[in-house]
């Protein structure tokens, strides 16, 4: 038997599943604090937020804390290591594209004008992190955002701190991001929307270790007047991304590398199929017309479903 | 006008040599301990980003010794200076006929 409780967190759901349902209250705790802590300090609409006034002193240093200090820098990590298409220095194209305020208010708004950004590539690459001052300096004119990476990161750190406090295994989801910790086997449904009824059809399998992320261009979305825009910045054009894939999910070692994964291969595009092959990543890649791929050892969609 | 002998003129020119080499070889130390207090001064220990030479995506992974499921990093990349990962298993998620706890998907 698992216990399941779920909240509104960080514009999104979090939720939190233990075996024991005298853990449940417990485990709920501790990532409620979590979140709070990293809202407090990586949110880019909290105009009070660590992150926010980084953004405002491009260019200069900036004091900062430890966790925000290690969202920074596992953000620029995954810039590195995906060359770059994973970018957390997208934050002012995100605003221009009109994602500038909280999502809820964003689809509350009826059109935007999409705004002009010069985009300087690889600003990441210029992001100085000094871990000993504790201090961040972003490049002058480059604004954070740390979507791609941040929720992930406190999925997997949420996951192991509840796992080591209730001597556990635990399943941790903020928004369709789900890390597991401890020994234990979680039935997962995929779906296109993380908010998704868990008795749905669809594929369901089960994840023992790390993480497991989708990514999709098809929920974030609001009205522009170019038509529909959405999250998912391509860092090569500083313009939402056009994509061959509406959704792209990936089992990893952690739900900040799945995250990660599948977001870039959201961009990659039909490239995609070999960079996560190399990488011996279970994905499965659902293309705009519907069709579906499976790749590194993902199971068949009819064993599955 | 007093004559100096030879000797003592060679005498004197030896003193004037030592005491300007014994010169110069204290200022050359001075002036090394000062340059090298400024380098020290001026560095500091950073994490700063640099730019991956690399032209194929990689990844910096923790090692594992349970974990059944990968990290980022590609299968036989020459490209992996940062990984400690080297061979991978392929990821072992299966269908599972149990009712499902959570969902994974966009948001």
């Amino acid at each position: 038997m698992t216990a399941t409780t779920s909240f509104r967190a960080l514009g999104t759901t979090a939720l939190v599943a233990v075996p024991r349902r005298s853990d449940l209250v417990h485990a709920r705790g501790i990532l409620s604090a979590q979140l709070e802590e990293l809202d407090r300090a990586c949110s880019r609409f909290r105009p009070d937020s660590q992150l926010s006034r980084v953004n405002q002193r491009a260019g200069q240093p900036v004091r900062v804390g430890r966790l925000l200090g290690d969202a920074v820098e596992a953000a620029v990590a995954a810039a590195r290591d995906t060359c770059g298409l994973v970018d957390p220095t997208l934050g002012a194209n995100l605003r221009a594209a009109g994602y500038d305020r909280t999502f809820e208010l964003v689809q509350a708004r009826d059109s935007w004008t999409l705004q002009p950004v010069v985009h300087t590539r690889r600003a990441w690459a210029r992001v100085e992190l000094d871990r000993n001052a504790s201090v961040i300096r972003i490049p002058f004119g480059c604004q954070l955002d740390l979507g791609a990476t941040a929720k992930a990161l406190a999925a997997d750190r949420a996951a192991r701190t509840i796992a080591k406090a209730l001597e556990s295994s635990v399943l941790v989801s903020l928004g369709g991001d789900i890390a597991v910790a401890g020994e234990g086997e979680w039935p997962i449904r995929i779906a296109e929307r993380h908010d998704a009824p868990l008795d749905g059809d669809g594929p369901r399998i089960a994840l023992v270790y790390g993480g497991l992320a989708t990514s999709t261009t098809t929920v974030r979305r609001w009205r522009t007047d170019h038509g529909n825009a959405h999250h998912l910045i391509d860092p090569r054009t500083g313009r939402p991304a056009r994509t061959c894939w509406r959704t792209v999910s990936v089992a990893a070692s952690s739900c900040l590398d799945a995250n990660i994964a599948a977001t870039a291969a959201m961009l990659l595009g039909e490239n995609a199929i070999e960079w996560l092959r190399a990488r011996n990543l279970a994905s499965r890649l659902v293309a705009n017309d519907g069709g579906v791929i499976h790749v590194g050892g993902w199971p068949a969609e009819a064993e599955a479903a | 006008m007093r004559n100096e002998s030879p000797v003592a003129i060679r005498d004197r020119a030896s003193r004037r040599v030592r005491r300007l080499t014994a010169l110069a070889v204290g200022g050359a130390t001075a002036l090394t301990a000062a340059f090298s207090g400024i380098a020290a001064g001026s560095t500091h220990t950073k994490t700063h980003a640099k730019t991956a030479p690399a032209p194929t995506p990689t990844a910096t992974t923790k090692k594992t010794v349970t974990a059944p499921v990968p990290s980022l990093t590609p299968n036989g990349s020459s490209a992996t200076p940062q990984s400690q990962t080297q061979t991978q298993q392929p990821t072992q998620v299966t269908p599972s006929p149990q009712a499902p706890v959570a969902v994974s998907g966009g948001s």
